[in-house]
């Protein structure tokens, strides 16, 4: 029997200062779930967060906690993972955090498949600076520096860090909360760069500005635009616009970067 | 009041024990919206009420999907169900 997921709370911190409706909550819970269907040992996590609404999500579990400048989780993530490759680095961050200003931390994070799991709460939005936009939001959609619609072309993520190099990359939505454990579950099981990029809902900033102000709309919004990927597959480019792929997007394990550290520590001290 | 609890005359006919801590929830209606079996009413604030226990399936959909680590659904306890018995 699996253990009751408050235990691995710190409840004198709660309740969180999330606000209502964000969906930060449902990943938070879905990733703890994760942790505890693979029974890991609580002293060899570490989670490490960067800045942003997301970010203080570190600041909730009772793991070995880091929650680092703006940007910066993944590379003080590689400090850890590369002092103690025996700990299990979860690193919990947001689209803004990990894509604009620590979006080269994360492309090179990804090109050396280092092993670290990352898990982004993707909300389309700064939230806790109140409402700009960000690389993840979509074209035309409102944002409080984008009041007559936004021009910029959105990030897709999950193409990216594959691009860049991850060896395992997964999307889903708070709407399919219960999908969240499995792919967290396989992506800390994988020996290399885990991406899992999760659409949450912002209704507060995003939702009130792109007209649904409530947290429901904004899930309904989610389980009416994302498609399985096996559906994806045999959509057409048409079918496509405005609709997003989830689920286990690309699988291929590839040496990992502190595994090749080892090798040439060992190569150089036998010289 | 802190826990949201069926009312007692509702609690009998129920398989499972449902609870919601008031004092976490924001009232953000997604366990009233997505209950598969519609086991929740709003209540003026936009928080749950626990109207139909008897309906729940333990499908758990409503204490994954709460944002505020709230709601709980576990089976009833063995010794409540024959705690009359003789």
């Amino acid at each position: 029997m699996s253990k009751d997921i408050k235990e691995y709370l710190r409840l004198d911190k709660f309740p969180h200062i999330w606000c209502p409706g964000c969906g930060h909550g449902i990943i938070l819970q879905a990733v703890l779930r994760a942790i505890d269907r693979l029974q890991l040992d609580r002293d060899n996590i570490a989670v490490v967060s960067g800045i942003g609404c997301s970010s203080r999500a570190a600041g909730y579990v009772d793991f070995n906690t880091l929650h680092t400048t703006h940007g910066r989780a993944l590379t003080f993530a590689t400090g850890i993972k590369l002092a103690k490759p025996e700990l299990t680095v979860i690193v919990l961050t947001g689209d803004g955090d990990c894509s604009a200003i620590g979006g080269n931390h994360l492309i090179h994070a990804a090109r050396r498949n280092i092993d670290l799991n990352v898990i982004v709460f993707n909300n389309s939005i700064y939230g806790m600076t109140g409402g700009q936009y960000s690389p993840t939001t979509p074209t035309t959609d409102y944002a409080a520096t984008a009041p007559y619609g936004n021009i910029d072309n959105a990030f897709d993520l999950c193409e990216l860090t594959r691009a860049a190099g991850a060896s395992y990359v997964a999307r889903s939505t708070t709407f399919h909360a219960a999908q969240i454990p499995l792919l967290v579950e396989k992506g800390i099981k994988n020996k290399g760069f885990s991406f899992i990029d999760i659409i949450t809902a912002c209704p507060i900033y995003y939702g009130r500005m792109n007209k649904m102000p409530d947290a429901v709309d904004m899930l309904k919004t989610q389980r009416d635009n994302a498609r399985n990927i096996k559906q994806w597959d045999i959509m057409t480019a048409e079918e496509k616009q405005g609709k997003f792929v989830i689920g286990e997007l690309y699988n291929k394990p590839a040496p990992e970067y502190t595994d090749a550290y080892r090798q040439l520590r060992e190569k150089t001290h036998a010289l | 009041m802190a826990e949201e609890k069926p009312a007692a005359s509702l609690e009998k006919s129920a398989k499972y024990d449902i609870s919601v801590n008031r004092a976490w929830c924001k009232n953000c209606r997604i366990c009233i919206s997505f209950c598969p079996t519609g086991v929740y009413t709003e209540n003026e604030l936009g928080g749950p009420i626990i109207s139909f226990p008897e309906k729940c399936n333990n499908c758990q959909l409503c204490v994954i999907r709460c944002p505020d680590f709230a709601i709980t659904v576990k089976p009833k306890e063995e010794s409540k169900r024959t705690h009359n018995g003789p």
